[in-house]
């Protein structure tokens, strides 16, 4: 009984682990998964997506840290809570959806658009690179 | 796997010098692969790819230094036990059928699994078919699998996805992270593919013109390196990439990309900056050979000259 | 360099094991030997139905009359196909070098399968006397089938035609009789297998074992009469020695003591002094020299199978 299959798309530059972590929160968003179910092991992932079973625990250990997932030892993965669309976001995507529209209105293309928020986002977030450059040292202190 | 050398790395190079036809191939590698861990060998042809993995399999005598699987000489009834080696080619016997082949591995390895080997095999592949009458692809699924059988503690595989086709390069990988998954075995591969070794490879060892260029964990790797891509006009290209830290740098038109090592903040002028794909990265190294190598450091690894004739002895 | 082992027995594969693969790989070697030695026995059996058919035809006639001398013309023939079959058995020990000695090894390395043997639970040294063991117990069974088969037809020769054409030091006889066939026919799967392993591929490998293996063949008959001591007789008359003999010199005894091979005696009567020298083997050296010759080329293939060995320790490939 599996609840959800995972789609690795390798040649798109997402890395695998983040596709992972993405997809799970994509079918909490959408209601595929909720609360109480349980992932697949990481040893079926492997299986059906062929991609390295610690790339597996890696997005699944990510899952947990966000406090999404639970691993319950000898028995697997199971889902805590769902990510619903509260009213922040739905303010947040009328504000982006007026935003967008005036966009277009001013004879932006779709990709200037995207191009447009990426930079923004990419500006906004900065700090968020240094935080997984941190994260990346203390990883490198766990491998002894 | 019982009696592996508790801690000891899947592959350990010290100091390695490896001659081939009077040409030396490799020059003082020096390395460590995590056992456990599968491993993406990449580079150029003639890098050393193909002269590394066959010294680690024992079937090249190094000509200076040492190189060890799990502590044990690759060269030794221990070591032999402990690899299987996939070659380039895939060699296998034409005449003999694929029942012969996995007979002949089961003949010759004391740990056969037959089951190993089946799951390798699929279920496509006619046993009775002679192997000059397989395609290339069907051919190294049976080397492949012969080498599964062998129920070895690290996988030595050169090119093992060359020549498949989607439908089996998938599947054959999904049988080597599941191995990984079940056994722990440590898996070193090497590929020309950089694509299909994302989400694979999470060690990552990169030979160029005999020598290590890169060498430590994938994520290590990724995260050690910023993609910067910034205006031409507002930031100097022509002192970028003489900068400390900066791989390559590449300028198309009002655009500069640049790779750099660290957590990427550089002078001169607002870059956008992001995290590189495993492939970019490989690409970035690859075509600025004159760059320092990154290598991550294990704790325990001594300093590579300091070991040429310390480890030896 | 040390080769420090962590597990004190490490799993090798079983002899048995190791025989079934090298059995299995080499299949072809069977059939092919039973095929030489029926067609060398069917050979041999020919030969002998010709001469004794032309010897009962040649003794059953009338002298002078033309049958008679159409059944010693037969006789002839049975006599002359006897000399080509021992010559196709000379010609033995160079197939056995280049098609079975010369590709053993150059065929694994030409084709890259020495990397996969070398790589499952055995060591090299292990594999190698593998691959030597098998094609020597096949090739020293063969040798001996043709060396008995010989035998059987020369005997039929020496019943049926004139005696002392199949003395057993005519070269065509030694070399197909006893013991030393069989050596030879290793000393060249040891050539063939020590060209291959330095050539590495199969084509050249096999040619060059040819003619290394014709060159030995050669260097042998020269070594030949010196291998033992030859006895001499010295006294009056002469071609009075018992037995099988092989006659290398003889000639006078001159006045003063120095010998005068026959074939120097330019000046008519210059060799007429009554007492006459003979150099020769004598038929009771016939099976010391046997042995002596097959130790000498299972020395030499000793040395080239550990010259291959050495080569492959080396990995020298």
């Amino acid at each position: 009984m599996t609840v959800i299959e995972y789609r690795i798309e390798r040649r798109s530059g997402v890395p695998t682990y983040q596709q992972i972590v993405r997809q799970t929160e994509q079918a909490l968003r959408l209601g595929l998964l909720r609360p109480g179910d349980k992932l697949p092991t990481a040893r079926e992932v492997v299986e059906a997506t062929a991609v390295n079973p610690n790339t597996v625990l890696k997005a699944y250990r990510e899952l947990e840290r966000s406090g999404l997932v639970e691993p319950r030892p000898g028995l697997g993965t199971f889902v805590l809570r769902t990510l619903g669309v509260g009213e922040t976001d739905s303010e947040l995507r009328d504000e982006l959806q007026r935003w967008t529209a005036r966009a277009r209105r001013a004879g932006l293309e779709k990709e200037d658009v995207i191009a447009l928020v990426t930079s923004v986002v990419e500006r906004e977030f900065t700090g968020g690179a240094a935080d997984g450059g941190a994260g990346a040292r203390t990883r490198k202190a766990r491998t002894s | 796997m019982s009696d592996r050398a508790e801690g000891a790395a899947a592959v350990r190079a010290d100091g390695l010098d490896v001659r081939r036809g009077g040409k030396t191939v490799l020059r003082g590698v020096c390395l460590e692969l995590p056992a456990g861990r599968v491993c993406a060998l990449v580079g150029p042809n003639g890098g050393g790819k193909t002269t590394f993995l066959e010294t680690a399999a024992g079937l090249l005598r190094p000509h200076k230094g040492t190189v060890r699987l799990l502590g044990a000489d690759p060269d030794s009834d221990s070591g032999r036990a402990r690899l299987a080696f996939v070659g380039q080619d895939k060699p296998l016997y034409p005449r003999l059928t694929v029942a012969d082949t996995l007979r002949m591995g089961r003949d010759l390895n004391p740990g056969w699994r037959p089951d190993l080997a089946a799951r390798m095999l699929g279920e496509r592949i006619p046993e009775q078919a002679r192997i000059g009458s397989l395609s290339g692809g069907q051919r190294t699924r049976v080397a492949l699998a012969l080498a599964m059988g062998k129920a070895a503690d690290v996988l030595l595989l050169d090119e093992p996805l060359a020549d498949l086709d989607p439908l089996s390069r998938h599947h054959v990988t999904s049988v080597l992270m599941s191995d990984a998954a079940e056994r722990g075995t440590s898996i070193v591969m090497s590929s020309h593919v950089l694509a299909e070794l994302e989400g694979v490879a999470d060690e990552l060892l990169l030979l160029d013109n005999g020598g290590v260029r890169m060498s430590g964990p994938v994520d290590e790797a990724l995260a050690d390196h910023r993609l910067l891509t910034g205006s031409t006009a507002e930031t100097a290209p022509q002192d970028v990439p003489a900068l400390p830290g900066v791989v390559e740098a590449r300028t198309r038109g009002r655009r500069t990309t640049l790779l750099v090592r660290g957590d990427g903040t550089l002078p001169g002028g607002p870059w956008q900056s992001e995290e590189p794909s495993l492939e970019t990265l490989l690409m970035s190294y690859l075509r600025s050979p004159e760059s320092p190598p990154w290598i991550a450091c294990h704790p325990g690894e001594t300093v590579p000259e300091a070991t040429h004739t310390g480890a030896a002895a | 360099m040390s080769t420090q082992t962590l597990a004190p027995s490490a799993p090798v594969a079983s002899r048995s094991g190791l025989l079934r693969t090298v059995t299995r790989r080499r299949r072809t070697l069977f059939p092919a030997a039973a095929l030489v030695l029926f067609a060398v026995f069917a050979w041999a059996a020919a030969n002998r139905a010709a001469l004794f058919g032309a010897r009962e035809r040649s003794d059953a006639c009338t002298p002078l009359r033309p049958a008679c001398d159409a059944a010693f013309v037969d006789l002839m023939d049975a006599d002359a196909a006897v000399q080509y079959f021992q010559y196709a058995l000379m010609l033995l020990p160079l197939l056995v070098g280049a098609f079975v000695g010369a590709p053993l090894i150059a065929q694994e390395l030409e084709r890259g399968t020495h990397r996969l043997m070398l790589t499952q639970s055995l060591s090299p040294t292990r594999w190698l006397t593998a691959q030597f063991a098998l094609p020597a117990a096949v090739v020293t069974t063969t040798a001996a089938g043709c060396s008995l088969a010989a035998a059987w037809v020369r005997a039929a020769a020496r019943q049926t035609t004139a005696q002392n054409a199949w003395g057993r030091w005519e070269p065509s006889v030694y070399s197909t009789f006893g013991i030393v066939p069989v050596a030879s026919a290793l000393l060249a799967l040891a050539i063939g297998i020590l060209v291959g392993t330095l050539v590495r591929r199969t084509l050249p490998a096999m040619g060059i074992t040819l003619v290394v293996c014709a060159g030995l063949g050669a260097l042998v008959t020269w070594v030949r009469p010196h291998l033992l001591p030859l006895r001499t007789w010295v006294g009056h008359g002469g071609y009075q020695l018992k037995g099988e003999v092989w006659m290398l010199r003889d000639g006078v005894v001159r006045k003063d003591g120095t010998w005068l091979p026959y074939d120097q005696c330019h000046a008519p009567g210059g060799c007429r002094t009554g007492t006459v020298f003979e150099e020769y083997h004598s038929a009771d050296q016939f099976w010391p020299m046997q042995g002596v010759e097959s130790a000498l080329l299972l020395a030499c293939a000793a040395a080239a199978v550990a010259a291959t060995y050495a080569v492959l320790r080396r990995r020298a490939f």
